[in-house]
């Protein structure tokens, strides 16, 4: 039988907390039982056990998923510590028509014919950007992102690999699909959104943090990516239904990531 | 924990409170690891862990105004991921089933055991046959690393109960182990 200030000591001993004097009173009672220095040993086998158990990084994802649910435009508009639940202002009111069925077809319309012609209009304020081949002249034309309140979120990708993580984001308006691609890498690589030329065509694009190149034929939008970038995607669909899209990730121009969206 | 430093945590969250919440992004990239590997001890799935972690970091972004900035904000932010794994297990049949033993045997032979995986393997499924209470204190002192004195202001209880209650949870976790013919 050991007493339990002993094995309170053997304890300690473990954590590395005790005094020298403390340390040299443990050491001769171990001497002089062996009982106890079997207990201890054992004790000291388990937290070494426990302690070869690493610890391991947090998924790369986990950051942006955090960030963006909490830097969206509407909650960002209501100060940082709003909660959730008491948000107040436009966002509520739209969500409080949204909540009653017999006004949420008509403020569904509404609201889509309203996020459209501001879309529109702004695409039509230059004559330029209705040419899909010069794409370069679409950046920073699309409507903020504000404008996306309102919108149905019709997928949520969640990227994390190693070294590549993020998320890709797919939000439709009547025949407008806005695709948010939001990526982070360690390394050079490009990502890739393709899609079926006969439903769906690129309209514009808008880019935040650093830019990388970025090119489009007419089934696929693809953009270098080193470090973190967000680019948000404007297309044109005619199918009447949201249309898949395949994301890829290429590294050394062979896929390394391949996912279709929104899901079948 | 001398890599938490009080202070650049006390400015973040003011300027989370003036209106910038991109400043929580410095907390969330401060602590995400820890509170990551807090889930996942505590839950054993990484799955979980992930939607346990992300749900402590906007909670406590939601909570922010509630937070009294007399504590330090570790001990705030980790007694949330404590709450949120305890909540979460007792809502997962999983875990139902390792608590009370029905899925994980503690008697497995010696010769099983001779991969690192299957060592993290038998240590997780040993410390999810703990309490919570000893579950807790184990994943704190062994996987973050606090000192007692932390470990009860997380927790909110007597440094005096943070001992006896990680000691004995150790003794648990050494019958548990050594039955599984681990830890000898």
């Amino acid at each position: 039988m050991i007493d339990q200030k002993h094995i309170d000591l053997m304890n300690t001993e473990i954590d590395g907390v005790n005094t020298d004097e403390q340390s040299r009173e443990l050491a001769a009672f171990l001497e002089s039982n062996e009982e106890a220095r079997e207990y201890f040993d054992g004790l000291r086998a388990t937290a070494r056990t426990i302690n070869s158990i690493r610890n391991v990084d947090a998924p790369a994802s986990l950051y942006h998923r955090v960030m963006s649910r909490i830097t969206r435009p509407a909650e960002h508009a209501h100060g940082a510590h709003a909660s959730y639940e008491s948000r107040g202002g436009v966002g509520d009111w739209l969500r409080g028509l949204f909540a009653r069925p017999q006004l949420r077809l008509a403020t569904s319309f509404a609201v889509g014919l309203a996020i459209g012609v501001t879309i529109y209009a702004v695409i039509t304020d230059d004559g330029s950007f209705r040419q899909p081949l010069d794409l370069s002249e679409f950046a920073g034309t699309m409507a903020t992102l504000d404008s996306r309140n309102g919108l149905d979120q019709i997928a949520d990708l969640d990227v994390s690999l190693a070294g590549v993580s993020g998320y890709v984001r797919l939000h439709q308006t009547g025949e407008t699909l806005i695709a948010d691609v939001a990526l982070e890498s360690d390394r050079p690589i490009q990502w890739g959104l393709s899609y079926d030329a006969a439903e769906v065509t690129l309209d514009g694009f808008r880019h935040l943090g650093r830019p990388g190149d970025f090119s489009s034929t007419t089934s696929e939008t693809r953009a270098t990516l080193n470090g973190e970038n967000r680019y948000v995607l404007l297309f044109k669909e005619s199918a009447g239904v949201p249309s898949p899209m395949t994301l890829r990730i290429y590294s050394d121009d062979k896929v390394v990531y391949e996912s279709v969206i929104p899901e079948s | 924990m001398s890599l938490l430093k009080a202070q650049d945590d006390a400015d973040a969250v003011r300027e989370c409170l003036a209106g910038n919440s991109e400043a929580f992004g410095v907390l969330v990239k401060k602590y995400q690891q820890p509170i990551y590997n807090l889930a996942l001890r505590m839950l054993r799935e990484p799955e979980d862990a992930m939607d346990v972690s992300q749900t402590v970091f906007i909670k406590a972004f939601e909570k922010l105004d509630s937070y009294n900035p007399a504590h330090r904000f570790f001990s705030w932010i980790y007694r949330i991921a404590i709450n949120e794994s305890i909540n979460f297990s007792k809502r997962s049949k999983r875990l139902d089933e390792y608590e009370s033993g029905v899925s994980a045997s503690e008697e497995m032979t010696p010769e099983d055991r001779y991969r690192d995986e299957a060592l993290e393997e038998e240590v997780s499924a040993a410390i999810s046959l703990l309490t919570m209470d000893y579950r807790t204190v184990i994943v704190l002192k062994h996987y973050n690393d606090l000192s007692y004195q932390e470990m009860a202001e997380v927790l909110d209880i007597p440094e005096k109960t943070v001992k006896s209650r990680l000691f004995s949870a150790r003794q648990r976790l050494k019958d548990i182990l050594q039955k599984r013919g681990i830890g000898r």
